[in-house]
């Protein structure tokens, strides 16, 4: 069995999600191997988490790339510190470009209603 | 015209087809049959997405398809990389020459990964400078981490050498591609770093 877990450090929340035997003896025949190395901390995963932090850090990486390239501010190829630094900035403008899933969805509807 | 016709799933979700005018379908749309029968002569059918500012899709008349956003990328080594003797090593291409959908991260791990599943041709070459004679040079393809395809070839003279594999892998959404080296001269070698010389091409075909 493989647990893993997810803590949100801003607001403390502890989420767990569990493979069973089954599903790992499956997974490992194609993903035994896989590994991620975390640009920020350099610490390598290996195995079913390594498969899976490269899937959820690459979506993060081509969601930052696609932000920064739309605030004009910077492009795929700028330095990753710097992106982080657009990204923070927009943050703090309350930017379109940041807004949350959740928030665009409020909005959507309350659009489509007439509100 | 009779025999060429194309079949569209869930005709009804198109919602910027108006009508069927000869602006827009040639008028052949089969709404019924949901097929587009018979593109007329240097005409041509696009299919585009939500943004609708550039075509996703473009099918000609001749029968040459367009499609500028499929999967693909080709990157290079742009820094010399040095490989030790006997350690399989991830070849660290760290540049691109065009990589349409940023599936491949040039700066830490150096790995194309898939958006979609499907079938992608991955080629690569790599250039080894002043080779060791009859020592062996190693180009493989990993999945996942695991060797998938491998090539090797005994270096004959003690000149560059380059290396070169291709195959077409079966990807799942989010699985990764790399490209590992390994030889056998007895020390280090080097890999040149050329835009032309040591690169990795990889697309979605299928």
């Amino acid at each position: 069995m493989l647990k893993v877990t997810y803590y949100n450090t801003k607001t403390g929340e502890t989420v767990e999600d569990i493979y069973t035997d089954e599903e790992v003896l499956a997974l490992n025949t194609e993903l035994e191997l896989a590994d991620y190395k975390n640009p920020i901390t350099g610490k390598v995963l290996t195995g079913i988490i390594g498969w899976h932090a490269n899937s959820l850090h690459n979506k993060a990486r081509q969601k930052v790339d696609e932000i920064v390239e739309k605030s004009g501010r910077g492009s795929r190829y700028t330095d990753l510190s710097k992106k982080f630094q657009i990204i923070r900035e927009l943050a703090k403008e309350r930017h379109e470009l940041l807004k949350g899933a959740k928030q665009r969805q409020v909005e959507i509807e309350a659009k489509i209603r007439g509100e | 015209m009779a025999n060429s016709s194309i079949k569209i799933r869930g005709l009804n979700a198109i919602s910027n087809i108006v009508e069927d005018t000869t602006l827009q379908l040639g008028g052949d749309l089969d709404t019924n049959g949901h097929k587009i029968n018979g593109l007329d002569t240097d005409g041509y059918l696009i299919l585009r997405g939500d943004s609708g500012a550039t075509d996703d899709f473009k099918l000609y008349d001749s029968g040459i398809l367009d499609l500028p956003k499929q999967s693909g990328c080709r990157v290079y080594l742009n820094t010399t990389q040095t490989i030790p003797n006997t350690t399989t090593t991830k070849v660290e291409f760290d540049a691109e020459h065009y990589d349409t959908q940023n599936e491949f991260d040039p700066t830490t791990n150096h790995r194309f990964t898939a958006t979609k599943a499907g079938k992608y041709l991955v080629t690569a070459n790599l250039e080894y400078v002043n080779v060791t004679v009859d020592t062996r040079y190693h180009i493989e393809i990993h999945k996942n981490g695991s060797n998938v395809c491998s090539r090797i070839i005994q270096a004959s003279v003690g000149q560059n050498l380059g290396v070169t594999l291709s195959a077409v892998i079966d990807l799942g959404a989010n699985d990764y591609i790399e490209i590992y080296t390994y030889q056998t001269s007895g020390g280090n070698k080097d890999i040149l770093a050329h835009s032309a010389a040591t690169t990795a091409s990889i697309t979605k075909i299928q």
